[in-house]
This record gives structure tokens, C-alpha cells and sequence, in this order.
């Protein structure tokens, strides 16, 4: 209570002038203003009180300056009316009263009045004091406003940067400029390499080891000293396992530092795979292009060797010719058959040669060359064989085993040198798409290993990166041709197989042959060698034989008229279908060349056909089949002739050829 | 302009309804506004049926009351209407949910009565004067009508019973509803009055809860009523109580009384309405003289302002009869003699008055309001 109690009954006692009760009243009550919460209570508060107490006909309470003022409150006006044009129109008007706080400024808050009777001294005073209560409330609300403003935007800032924080999966760590831990941030808590309550408040040589401790501190030199950031990598072991990482440090200020660690190891060792790739493209490249130059050159000496081969047998075969003479056409014609060899092995590289796959035991299959195998490898080299139970069959043809193995064998043997062991062995391998390089063109699959192991010199880094290439070799001029390594590598791509060495200088070398595993099969039965040609029988047909190349036409030509067909022949296909048509008498064969431009013979052979209709007909190519194109469902059948071809292979097919059209 | 008054106790509601209207209707000619007044045992709807066939197609507006003041004598039952004709704009409105929110009804009231773009005039309010916060009413009524309007009225009661009241006008009857409207036209003078005088010191109201006062000064309600009064019992209160409401004075001294009903738990006290919180107040003092002698000074005042007054309205708080018990006539013969005596008089006993002391209308209790209407000036 504000004037105490009476002490008996009021009436006893003067009694209170209650005009100033009144307005002692009315300010004590303005007073409880102070304890409205929110703008929506004091506009409430207002128009009790000012209603009540003052009987305010119209008033306002705005705040803030044009454009932007608002009215908190208003009342006694009429709908649509303005109390913002009302007070600005009320300055010098005796009924009404303005009272504005921070003019001019943002916080301007302008209270309007107005009475029925003019308002006194008196009147103002006490609006005066009415007015300085809500102001006084409405600069709180503002400063209340701002402040959860503030703490808004704080938390909202708060919130993105621990999203932030948390997005980002590197480590982040705050140092001072001695290396002491200050704080951190792990998204992944494994990535660290002891548990914060051990590193926090810790120097950094206490808790990384010395290598990374160091590397790291004389990055935060190198920040300090700069002012930019320096990026350091180290390594450490976490739970038993190597992990490298990149820090990236910063520099916050002249005494601290942010560094943000990232586990850099899959990335270390996925650029290493990437090289190692790279490398086996590169590689795998060369041996392409290595390949293709071996296959065309093999093709082109094949037809060169045609004709040399053929020259010489003809020379051979007139009879009387002096020994001298023979002996030199010997010279040649073995000189022409070792180079026929040569162009067999580098086709075998191109993985061109002529084959006829299997399906093969492959432990049988290596068990019968053994016995070979240790009569070319020598006595003082052991030859020991550990077949893998159940290897599995593969296919392949018989004659690219045997070359895989003797290559192989002789390699081995070439390195071990005087005494040592070369061990042999089969294996099941399942590899996954990870296990297989990526280049050899393998699926993923069950594969037949056959390992062949010595203990020999072992081989370079460098050696090894060329053993495959035609020609190279670390021996003496005149010791190896270079060409077996080659051959393997042929045979087994030529199978869809593929081949791994491990050898280091002193430890020997593993040659692992991968092989496709077959399906469990009855295996093929072994075909008998060709039996080599007949000799020659004579003939008289006339044939009809085109060839592109001028050489190789000769010395067919020659060859047919030496054993006695009439040889009409043509360097064309135009030219022998020319002849085809205008040859007045009858022609028993077509032999023609395959591959020849503008019309190949197959093509020729049909065009052929349409004038002399079942004519059959010879096919010659350097190509191995593999590489002949397809002749067609209208294409006449026909055998092919293997270049370069002997005198007898070539009589021998055309008898077969004639015979057939009997 | 004329205006007719008329009152009936006929003891069936429609007689007693058509009696009255008939009768004022015979004096005002054909209304533009039947001002119509009840009690508890008159069914409104057959009241209002009966007044209807004899106004036809007038406003209406109306409510029971604690008792009608007519014939300078005040009848606890019957019907008394007031008819005023001439060229008038009348709108009415009777507007529901008073109870749930009476803010919003307030402004749906006055949204209502300015549908047809009135701007200025006389609002009379009749309200239920039981449920709502009437001064939260008069709030949004005059938040959307302005300060151009002057507003009277009271709140509707049912003789004590505290049951149920009604409010009417002509598009029906409702309960815990507002029936009000607006008048232009008419020279309509209000003033108010009480006679109460405060007493000791001032008062603060430290907590307060709607219509229940908790705390006056710090101490429980009913112990400082008892510092003032001295040791009563709550029985006493209920007639000390009555002699000595609480008044809470505005800047020009001029006290607004909130009257008190009963004692309830904790030594509060539960008023006939809402104490604002935090609010000033004095104990108020009344001599019965100076009641009466106040009523009759309203009066003069209102009706000496409007030149060639037609009528008058009252509306008294139903607690003034009661206080005053049979002295109540000689405030209605000091009405008399300060309207004339020739004016016609129609009076409701109110649960609450309405008016404005200053220039924004509030709600009152204990407290006597005249409307004196005439003819605008010429």
C-alpha cells in the first residue's frame, strides 16, 4: 500500500485531498507498465489504462520512422483512418498532444493524444509520464528483439558450422605454435591416433611419433613464418595398420594453427594402381603394335619366302645340275625353311599361327613332355614336376603347349647356367576382376596355373618389363633369336590365358602360364600328325591361277608347269576373270589368292563361277584363317593353301581339289 | 422527431407486449426504433411477437431486466418499450458468442452496425450482463466505431436470480448475446453518475483474476476490507460490502465503481465485474441522500442539454434499488423532478451501466446513466 494503513476507522482521520489521490493513483498505476512481457500485453495495458485513467478520446502509440513506422496501437479511430496522417496533421491542435522519443532515428517512437477538452499543463505533465513509461518499455522490447536476433542468428551460425563440421570427414585439429593439441574435430573417431582426453593440452611429440611429429611441426614453422598454408604428409599406424595422411596447416593467427588431416592412404593406393595400370597399358600396347608389325612382316616374308623356297626346289629338281650348285640351292632352301620358322614364331607372337584347339588334361598333357623336356634342358639341371591335383583340362591346341613348355624350359635352363633345379606345377587359381590385370583382356574366372619355376639368376626390373618383346634377349649375338619368350606370350594370349613373372636378381624366376579352366569333359581324341605330302604327281588340267603378287605368280606358274598342268595366269582379279571368259578351251581349277585388292578371290571365285559354273577352285594366302574374311553362305568352298607352300604340298592340293570336282 | 414510452405488467407476456407497444406507438406514430425492455417473467419470443404486430417492420432492440423504471415507479415485472419515430437511421444487431470472446463480439458489433456507412451517432448496448468481460465489449466496439460515436447502455439481468437473460432485436432473441444499435438523427445527451465518495486510503489492487479480487495490498481482499471496515463476518459482507464498493479514479478524480458481490475461498472477493489488475482504487463511501441526490443531478444534466427533450432512458444499477430498498422511490421522484414533469421516463434496472464520464465509454456499476433524446437542432 502506498499511504499505510489507518489505525481505526478512516473517517476519524483528516481525509486525503483525493484529487492528488487521484493522480498519484493514476502514476502508480503507469508504474505497473514496467511489468508488461511483450509488445501484444503493453498495447492491452495501454488501452485499459489511458481509457481508464485518462479517458483518452483518441490515442496512438507508433514506432519507428517512415517508411517503415508501425503502429503498435490505436484507438478511438475510425476504420481506414490513418493514425500516422492524424498526428502528423497534430502538432499545434490544443485537443491533441505528440510526444516523440529519438527523433530522426530508427528507435523513433511517437505517442499521440487526444481529449475532448484542451489539454492543460497539468494534462501534459501526466502524459508526459505516461508516455516515458511505454517508451521506456518499447526500447526494451527493441534491445529484447535484438538480443534473440542475435542468439538466433548465433545459434543458426552455430548450427551450419557443426553441420559444416560435420560434413567434412577430415580430421581438424587447432595447435598452438609449440605443437600443443587445443582442440579437434573427428568425424570418424578411428582416424585418430590416441583418444582426446590423451592428446588434448599434449604436445604433438608426445602423442605422434617422432617422424610425423617433426614433419608436422616444421610445417607449422613454415605457416607461421608465411602466412599460408603448407601441406605436409605423414604416416601412422593406427590399430596395426600403415595409414598415410595429408595435413593441411593454417595459420589462424600469430600463435595458432588449424591443420585438417585427411587419410590419404586409399588414395595412395589407388594412384599406385593407377600407375601400375598405366604401365601394363603402355606395356600392353607396345606388344600390340609389336605384334601387328610381327604379323605383317611374317606375312609379307611368307610371300617372299614362297617364292624363294619354290625357286630353289625347282633348281634342285633339274636334274644334272652340278654339286656346287646343288649345294648352294641346299644352302638357300635350309636358309628359307629356318627363316619359314622365324616367320612361324613371330606369327605365334601376333598370335597368328594356325591352330586346332583341344580340350586337354592338362597334368597329362605336361607329363608327356617330360621325357623331352629333360632331354633338352641337360642332365645337371633337375627337372622336378608337381602336378596340382585335379588342374583341370583346358583348351588349347597340343602343338602351343609344347611350345609354352620348351620355351619356357629353355629359358629356365639358359638362366640357371651350370647346375639347378627347374620345377614345374599345375594349380586351380579363381581370380576375381581385383586379382587380374586389367589388360590382359581375361575374365574373371577358374583358370589352370602351370608354374615353371628356377633358381637361376633371377631378372632386373628392367629385363622384365621387355622379356615378351620379339628379338630382345640378354644373350650373346648369335646365342638366341630372341623369339621364344615372344612365342609364349603369343600362344597363351592366342588362348585367352595370360601370364605373370615374379623374378628378382638372385632369386630365380616363376613363369605362371594362366590358362582358362574347362568344365569337366571327355577329352579330344589326339589327332595323328599330317602325314607329309606325297611327291608330286603329274597332272595336265589346265589352271587357271591368279596371284597379285608377281613373284609368287611366277614361281606358282612354275611350279604347276613343272609338274604338267597347262597355268593360265593372271595378276588380277580383272585379268582372271578377263581369262575366265575368254579362254576358248576348258579349265579344270581356279587357284587363286585371297586377299587381293579390289575383288578377293573369293569373290572372284563366284564371279568365276557364273562363266564356268562348279568350277572348283584353290584358295592360297599368307593369312592364317583366323584373318582370311569370311567367305560367305554363297562363297564356293574351297581348301585353303598355307603360304609358303613346297612344290608337293602345292601338287598334292590340287589333286585333292581336282579329285573333289571328279 | 416523437417519441413514445409505454409500460404494461400485464401478466401475459403478449398481452402485456402489444399493451405497451400500442400505446407508445400511439404517441411516437410508426418507429423507427422500438427500444424494448423485460423482465424474468415475460417469454421474451411471445413479448417480442406481440410488440412486432404493432411496430411492424421497426428496429427493435431490447432486453430483461432487473426490473423496469415507468410511471416514476419501479416495477420488478412487466414490459415497457420506448418507440421513437421521425427521420431516423437506425441499424441493428444482435451478435452471439459474448461469452467466448467478448472482444471479437465487440467488433463483429460494430462491423455490424456500420455495414450501411454511418460515421457518427448514438450506440446503445444491451449485453447479457452475466458471463462475459464487458469492458472487453465496449473495447472492440469502440476500437471499430471510433471516438465519433457516443455509446450507453447496460447490462441485461434477470432479478437476482443470476439464471439467464435475453437479448432481442428484431431478427430474433438470444442469450449471452449483445443486441445493440445505432441511431442518427436524434440529439442524444449521456451523462452518468453515482454519488459514491471514497473513503481512507488508497487501495492497490496487487492480484487480481477477472471479477475476482485475490489480493488488495499484499494482504488477501477480504482482510483489507476488514482493515477499512473493521472485523466482519463473510455473512456481513454481503450487505456491508454493498454499502462499500471499491471506486478506481481516473486523472480528473472521477471514480468508476466495481461493486462487490461475495467472499469466496482465500479471503477473495468476487465482484460483479472485472478489477484491472495492478488498479488504484479507494473503498467507496455512499449516503443514500447523496445516491439520490446524484441520480437526480445526472438527470438534469442530460436532459437540460438537449433542447425540446422527447424522452428519457435510464439505465440504474439494479444494486442501488436493492441498497436503497424502499428509499428507491425518492430517486425516482428526484428523476422526476430533475426531467420535468411532463418528460417520458424508461428506466431499466441494469446488471452493469455503460457510458462515459470522460470521452470513451466504460462499464460501471452502482451508477445511474441518462440519455436524454430530442430533436437534432435545427
Amino acid at each position: 500500500m502506498i499511504f499505510g494503513k489507518p489505525a481505526s476507522s478512516p473517517r476519524s482521520r483528516k481525509a486525503p485531498d483525493y484529487a492528488i489521490v487521484a493522480e498519484l493513483s493514476a502514476l502508480h498505476e503507469l508504474s505497473a507498465l514496467a511489468l508488461v512481457s511483450d509488445e501484444e500485453q503493453l498495447a492491452s495495458e495501454a488501452v485499459e489504462k489511458i481509457t481508464r485513467l485518462f479517458g483518452t478520446r483518441r490515442f496512438a502509440i507508433l514506432t519507428g520512422r517512415p517508411p517503415r513506422r508501425r503502429v503498435v496501437v490505436a484507438s478511438g479511430f475510425k476504420a481506414g483512418e490513418s493514425p500516422a496522417a492524424v498526428l502528423s496533421r497534430s502538432r499545434n491542435d490544443p485537443h491533441r498532444l505528440v510526444l516523440v522519443f529519438n527523433e530522426g532515428k530508427e528507435d523513433q517512437d511517437a505517442l499521440f493524444f487526444e481529449q475532448a477538452q484542451p489539454i492543460d499543463k497539468r494534462l501534459r505533465r501526466l502524459y508526459n509520464v505516461l508516455a516515458s513509461r511505454i517508451e521506456e518499455r518499447l526500447a526494451f522490447f527493441r534491445h529484447e528483439a535484438q538480443r534473440a536476433r542475435m542468439e538466433r542468428d548465433l545459434r543458426e551460425s552455430e548450427a551450419r558450422n557443426r553441420a559444416i563440421l560435420d560434413a567434412i570427414p577430415d580430421l581438424m585439429f587447432v595447435y598452438d605454435r609449440d605443437g600443443t593439441y587445443l582442440d579437434y574435430h573427428a568425424a570418424k573417431a578411428a582416424l585418430l591416433a590416441a583418444p582426446p582426453g590423451q592428446f588434448l593440452g599434449r604436445n604433438i611429440r608426445d602423442v605422434l611419433p617422432p617422424d610425423a611429429a617433426e614433419r608436422l611441426l616444421h610445417g607449422f614453422s613454415l605457416a607461421l613464418e608465411s602466412g599460408r598454408p603448407q601441406r605436409v604428409e605423414y604416416a601412422l599406424d593406427l590399430a596395426g595398420e600403415a595409414r598415410a595422411f595429408e595435413a593441411r596447416i593454417c595459420p589462424l593467427d600469430d600463435r595458432r594453427l588449424l591443420v585438417m588431416a585427411r587419410d590419404i592412404t586409399d588414395l595412395k593406393q589407388a594412384e599406385a594402381d593407377r600407375d601400375t595400370l598405366q604401365n601394363k597399358l603402355a606395356q600392353g600396347r607396345k606388344m600390340e603394335s609389336i605384334g601387328r608389325l610381327a604379323g605383317g612382316v611374317a606375312h609379307d616374308f611368307n610371300n617372299m619366302l614362297c617364292a624363294i623356297l619354290g625357286h630353289a626346289e625347282l633348281a634342285l629338281n633339274v636334274p644334272g645340275s652340278p654339286d656346287p650348285v646343288r649345294e648352294h640351292l641346299d644352302e638357300i632352301r635350309r636358309a628359307g625353311e629356318r627363316s619359314a620358322d622365324l616367320t612361324r614364331q613371330l606369327l605365334a607372337f601376333a598370335r597368328k599361327q594356325t591352330v586346332s584347339p583341344r580340350r586337354l588334361d592338362l597334368n597329362q598333357a605336361v607329363e608327356g613332355m617330360l621325357n623331352m623336356l629333360r632331354r633338352l634342358i641337360g642332365e645337371p639341371i633337375r627337372l622336378d614336376w608337381q602336378p596340382g591335383p585335379d588342374a583341370g583340362q583346358v583348351r588349347i591346341d597340343p602343338s602351343q603347349l609344347d611350345q609354352i613348355l620348351v620355351n619356357l624350359c629353355l629359358n629356365a635352363r639358359d638362366a640357371i647356367g651350370a647346375s639347378g633345379t627347374i620345377r614345374l606345377d599345375t594349380a586351380i587359381a579363381t581370380l576375381d576382376a581385383a586379382a587380374i590385370p586389367a589388360l590382359e583382356g581375361a575374365a574373371p574366372g577358374e583358370y589352370a596355373c602351370l608354374t615353371v619355376r628356377d633358381d637361376g639368376a633371377g631378372m632386373e626390373r628392367d629385363t622384365l618389363s621387355r622379356i615378351f618383346e620379339p628379338f630382345f634377349t640378354t644373350k650373346e649375338i648369335g646365342k638366341g633369336t630372341g623369339l621364344g619368350l615372344a612365342t609364349v606370350y603369343g600362344a597363351v594370349r592366342q588362348n585367352n590365358g595370360f601370364l605373370r613373372v615374379d623374378s628378382a636378381p638372385g632369386h630365380g624366376s616363376a613363369f605362371q602360364v594362366f590358362l582358362p579352366r574347362l568344365a569337366p569333359g571327355p577329352c579330344d581324341e589326339k589327332t595323328p600328325d599330317a602325314p607329309a605330302p606325297p611327291p608330286a604327281a603329274a597332272g595336265h588340267q589346265t589352271i587357271l591361277v591368279v596371284e597379285d603378287d608377281p613373284a609368287i605368280l611366277q614361281i606358282t606358274t612354275r611350279q604347276l608347269e613343272s609338274i604338267g598342268y597347262a597355268v593360265l595366269a593372271a595378276d588380277s582379279p580383272e585379268g582372271g576373270l578377263r581369262l575366265a571368259r575368254t579362254h576358248d578351251g576348258p579349265i579344270a581349277l581356279l587357284m587363286t589368292d585371297v586377299v587381293m585388292p579390289g575383288m578377293n578371290g573369293f569373290e572372284l571365285a563366284r564371279a568365276v563361277q557364273s562363266v564356268h559354273p562348279d568350277l572348283p577352285c584353290l584358295f592360297m594366302s599368307g593369312y592364317t584363317p583366323a584373318d582370311i574374311p569370311d567367305p560367305g553362305a554363297s562363297a564356293c568352298p574351297g581348301p585353303i593353301l598355307q603360304k609358303p607352300f613346297s612344290r608337293d604340298a602345292l601338287a598334292n592340293a590340287v589333286r585333292q581339289a581336282l579329285a573333289k570336282s571328279a | 422527431m416523437k417519441a413514445g414510452i409505454a409500460f404494461s405488467d400485464h401478466s401475459d407476456a403478449a398481452r402485456a407486449g402489444r399493451e405497451a407497444a400500442s400505446r407508445a406507438v400511439a404517441l411516437s406514430g410508426p418507429p423507427r426504433l422500438a427500444i424494448v425492455f423485460t423482465t424474468d417473467a415475460y417469454p421474451p419470443q411471445a413479448v417480442l411477437e406481440a410488440v412486432r404486430r404493432e411496430t411492424g417492420d421497426s428496429k427493435l432492440v431490447g432486453f430483461c431486466c432487473g426490473g423496469i423504471l415507468a410511471d416514476d415507479a419501479w416495477h420488478p415485472q412487466g414490459v415497457g418499450i420506448c418507440t421513437l419515430g421521425g427521420d431516423l437511421r437506425v441499424r441493428t444487431t444482435l451478435q452471439r458468442g459474448l461469452d467466448r470472446d467478448p472482444y471479437e463480439t465487440g467488433c463483429r458489433t460494430a462491423d455490424a452496425l456500420l455495414a450501411n456507412g454511418v460515421a457518427n451517432g448514438t450506440v446503445i448496448v444491451l449485453p447479457d450482463g452475466f458471463e462475459a468481460n464487458l469492458s472487453e465489449l465496449l473495447r472492440g466496439l469502440y476500437t471499430r466505431c471510433g471516438a465519433d460515436f457516443q455509446y450507453v447502455g447496460g447490462g441485461a439481468g434477470d432479478n437476482l436470480k443470476f439464471f439467464k437473460t435475453h437479448q432481442f432485436t428484431e431478427q430474433g432473441c438470444a442469450s449471452r448475446a449483445v443486441a445493440a444499435a445505432v441511431i442518427q438523427g436524434l440529439n442524444l445527451v449521456t451523462r452518468i453518475g453515482h454519488g459514491w465518495v471514497p473513503m481512507g486510503e488508497p487501495l492497490v489492487m496487487t492480484r487480481t483474476q477477472g471479477k475476482i479480487v485475490h489480493e488488495i495490498d499484499g494482504m488477501p481482499a477480504f482482510a483489507a476490507y476488514q482493515q477499512h471496515l473493521g472485523p466482519i463476518s463473510r455473512e456481513e459482507f454481503r450487505t456491508r460490502g454493498m454499502l462499500h464498493p471499491l471506486g478506481f479514479p481516473d486523472v480528473f478524480g472521477r471514480y468508476t465503481i466495481r461493486d462487490p458481490l461475495a467472499v469466496e475461498d482465500g479471503d477473495s472477493i468476487r465482484f460483479v465485474n472485472e478489477v484491472p489488475s495492478q488498479a488504484v482504487g479507494n473503498i467507496m463511501d455512499g449516503h443514500i441522500d447523496q445516491l439520490i441526490e446524484t441520480a437526480g443531478k445526472t438527470v438534469r444534466e442530460a436532459v437540460s442539454a438537449v433542447p425540446d427533450a422527447a424522452f428519457l432512458l435510464l439505465f440504474d444499477c439494479i444494486s442501488r434499488a436493492t441498497l436503497m430498498g424502499d428509499r428507491f422511490r425518492e430517486e425516482l421522484r428526484a428523476i422526476r423532478k430533475a426531467a420535468g414533469p411532463r418528460l417520458p421516463i424508461l428506466g431499466a434496472l441494469t446488471f452493469g451501466e455503460i457510458g462515459a464520464a470522460g470521452d470513451v465509454p466504460q462499464l460501471h456499476n452502482k451508477t445511474t446513466v441518462a440519455v436524454a433524446g430530442g430533436p437534432l437542432p435545427a
